[in-house]
C-alpha cells in the first residue's frame, strides 16, 4: 500500500503546522521524518490517520491519498485500522497484558477463537513473548518501559495494520531498549510500510530508509537516508544534522 | 523551615478537627440511639405516632426513596455527563448547561420539595408518595451526579483515549472500554453521594412524598424516611429515645452502604490493574 500526501497543509487554528507537505510512502522504504521540536511531525503523522482532526478547531488543504484514495473519503475507525499509530510515551491500557494486545482485534470484531492466536502472533512480532509469555493475565503497567513500548507496537500489528506510524518511539527509552525498538523496527519494515518521526538521526541510519526534513512545517529536503545524513543539500539540513539548529 | 512545621501543624489541625466533629457528631447520636435499636425496633411498625414500637415503614420508605432517585439520576445523570465531556466541544451550550448545573447544586432543598410538589403532587397528579418523592430526589441529586461523573470522565487520561482511536475505536466503543471503566470510582462517589443526600434529604420529602407512617406498598403510596421520622419524633418532643435510634440506623445504613461500594471497587481496581 501506498501512501502519497499531495500539497498538504495544516493548521490549528490560525496556526499553520504544516505547509505543502509532499511526500511519498511504499513498502519496503521505511520513512524517517526527521526534524526537530516543534518541526510538524508529530501533527504529520496524526494527519495521516486523521488523529490530527480531534483536536477541534483545525483546518487543511491538499490530499492524502491511501492506494489512490482520500483519507477523507474514509471511516476514521477503519482508516485508523489500516494506519496504526504507536505514541512517544508507551501507554499501556489499565488492563492485563493479554487484553491490552487484544483490544484492538476484539473493536474489529474478531472472534474469541482467533483472539489467542492474533494476541501471540503480535507478541511475536515485537520480540516480546518470551518475556511476558508466563505473565499475559498481569497488569500490563508492570512491564518495564522497554516492554511497554514493545507492548504498544504488538497491540498496533494485532489490528493488522498496513501502515505503522511511529512517534518518536524510542524517545523516553534507555539506550539498550532504544537499540531494540530500533532494530526490531528495521525488521518489521520488511514487511510493511512503516513511518517514524524522530528528533534524533542515530535510528534513521537503517537500510533502505528514506528520510524527509521537517522544519518549522515544511519539508526542506527528502531521499535516501544515506544520502541525506552524509550530504544534504540544504544548509538547514546540515545545521540541523551539526546541532546547530534546534 | 519554621514556617513549614507552622503550616504543617496547622493542615494538621484542621484534618483533626474535621475528624473530631464527625466523630463527635456519630459518636453522640450512636451513643444515645444504639440502646434502643434491637430487632424488634427494627422491625416492628410504630404505635402511639411513633413513641412505642418500631421504624419498619421508615425504614421501607427511605430505601424505596433512595432507590427510586438514584435508579433515575444514575443514568441520567452519568449519561448527561458522558455528554458532556466526550460528545461535545467546550461551547456556549455547553458552559450553559454546566452553569444550570452548579446553580441546581445550590438551590436550598426545601425549593426542591416545592417544585417538586406543584409538579409531580399536584400537577401530575401523583400525589403524595413514593414516586413523588423519589423523582423529586432524583431532580436534586442529579447536578451532584452529573458534576462528579463529568469530572472523574474529564480526569481519565487522554492518552487512553488517544490509544483506543488509534487503535480504530469508535466515540461509543472508547466511552464503553476505556473512559467508563476508568472513571469508575468518581462516578461511583457521586452516586453514594446521592444516595446519602436522598436518604438523608427531609424538606424535600415531606412535601412530596408525605409523613404517614404506614408501610408502602406500591410506587403511588405515601411514605415517611426515618429522616422525616426522626424530625417529626424530635420536633414534636414524641420520643427523644426513639428519634435517636432511628437517626442511628440511618447514620449506620449509609455507612453500610458507603463500605460496601468501597468493598466493591477495591475490588473491581485490583481486577484492572
Amino acid at each position: 500500500m501506498t501512501i502519497r500526501v499531495e500539497d498538504y497543509s495544516f493548521w490549528y487554528g490560525g496556526l499553520r503546522a504544516l505547509s505543502r507537505v509532499n511526500l511519498t510512502i511504499a513498502p519496503g522504504e521505511p520513512l524517517v521524518v526527521l526534524g526537530p521540536a516543534g518541526s510538524g511531525k508529530t501533527t504529520l503523522l496524526r494527519c495521516l490517520n486523521r488523529l490530527s482532526e480531534r483536536a477541534g478547531d483545525t483546518r487543511q488543504a491538499g490530499r492524502i491519498l491511501l492506494d489512490g484514495e482520500d483519507i477523507r473519503d474514509l471511516d476514521p475507525p477503519v482508516l485508523r485500522r489500516r494506519v496504526g499509530m504507536v505514541f512517544a510515551l508507551p501507554t499501556p491500557l489499565p488492563l492485563s497484558v493479554y487484553e491490552n494486545v487484544a483490544y484492538g482485534p476484539r473493536l474489529a470484531g474478531i472472534g474469541r477463537h482467533e483472539l489467542d492466536a492474533r494476541v501471540e502472533w503480535s507478541l511475536r512480532a515485537a520480540a516480546l513473548w518470551p518475556e511476558v509469555e508466563g505473565r499475559l493475565g498481569e497488569p500490563a503497567g508492570r512491564l518495564s518501559g522497554g516492554q511497554q513500548q514493545r507492548l504498544a507496537i504488538a497491540r498496533a500489528l494485532a489490528v493488522g495494520p498496513e501502515v505503522l506510524l511511529l512517534d518518536e518511539p524510542t524517545a523516553h527509552l534507555d539506550p539498550l531498549s532504544a537499540r531494540r525498538i530500533a532494530e526490531l523496527l528495521w525488521d518489521l519494515s520488511r514487511q510493511q510500510a512503516v513511518v517514524m518521526a524522530t528528533h534524533d538521526p542515530r535510528p534513521a541510519t537503517g537500510p533502505r530508509a528514506r528520510v524527509a526534513f521537517l522544519y518549522l512545517g515544511r519539508v526542506v529536503e527528502q531521499g535516501p537516508a544515506a544520502e541525506i545524513l552524509a550530504r544534504p543539500r540544504d544548509s538547514l539540513t546540515r545545521d540541523f544534522l551539526a546541532g546547530r539548529v534546534g | 523551615m519554621r514556617g513549614d512545621r507552622l503550616a504543617a501543624v496547622l493542615l494538621w489541625g484542621a484534618a483533626l478537627l474535621t475528624l473530631g466533629v464527625l466523630l463527635a457528631l456519630v459518636g453522640h447520636v450512636l451513643a444515645r440511639g444504639l440502646p434502643v435499636v434491637d430487632r424488634e425496633f427494627l422491625m416492628a411498625r410504630p404505635s402511639s405516632m411513633g413513641r412505642a414500637g418500631g421504624i419498619f415503614p421508615t425504614v421501607v420508605g427511605t430505601v424505596a426513596l433512595a432507590a427510586l432517585a438514584v435508579a433515575v439520576a444514575a443514568p441520567l445523570g452519568v449519561g448527561t455527563a458522558i455528554y458532556l465531556a466526550e460528545y461535545t466541544r467546550r461551547g456556549r451550550l455547553v458552559e450553559m448547561i454546566r452553569f444550570a448545573t452548579d446553580s441546581l447544586a445550590g438551590v436550598p432543598s426545601i425549593l426542591f420539595g416545592l417544585f417538586g410538589f406543584l409538579l409531580f403532587v399536584v400537577r401530575l397528579g401523583l400525589g403524595w408518595s413514593v414516586l413523588s418523592g423519589g423523582l423529586t430526589l432524583a431532580v436534586m441529586i442529579l447536578p451532584t451526579i452529573i458534576r462528579t461523573a463529568e469530572e472523574a470522565i474529564r480526569a481519565v487520561p487522554e492518552s487512553y483515549r488517544e490509544v483506543s482511536y488509534a487503535l480504530g475505536g469508535t466515540t461509543g466503543q472508547t466511552v464503553v472500554r476505556v473512559v467508563l471503566p476508568s472513571a469508575l470510582p468518581g462516578i461511583l462517589t457521586g452516586i453514594l453521594l446521592g444516595v446519602g443526600r436522598s436518604a438523608g434529604e427531609t424538606a424535600a420529602v415531606i412535601f412530596t412524598a408525605g409523613t404517614a407512617l404506614r408501610l408502602p406498598r406500591s410506587l403511588l403510596d405515601p411514605a415517611r424516611s426515618m429522616s422525616v421520622h426522626f424530625f417529626i419524633l424530635a420536633r414534636e418532643g414524641i420520643s427523644p429515645d426513639n428519634a435517636y435510634g432511628t437517626a442511628a440506623v440511618l447514620v449506620l445504613a449509609i455507612t453500610a452502604v458507603n463500605l460496601t461500594a468501597y468493598w466493591l471497587l477495591q475490588r473491581f481496581q485490583a481486577r484492572r490493574h
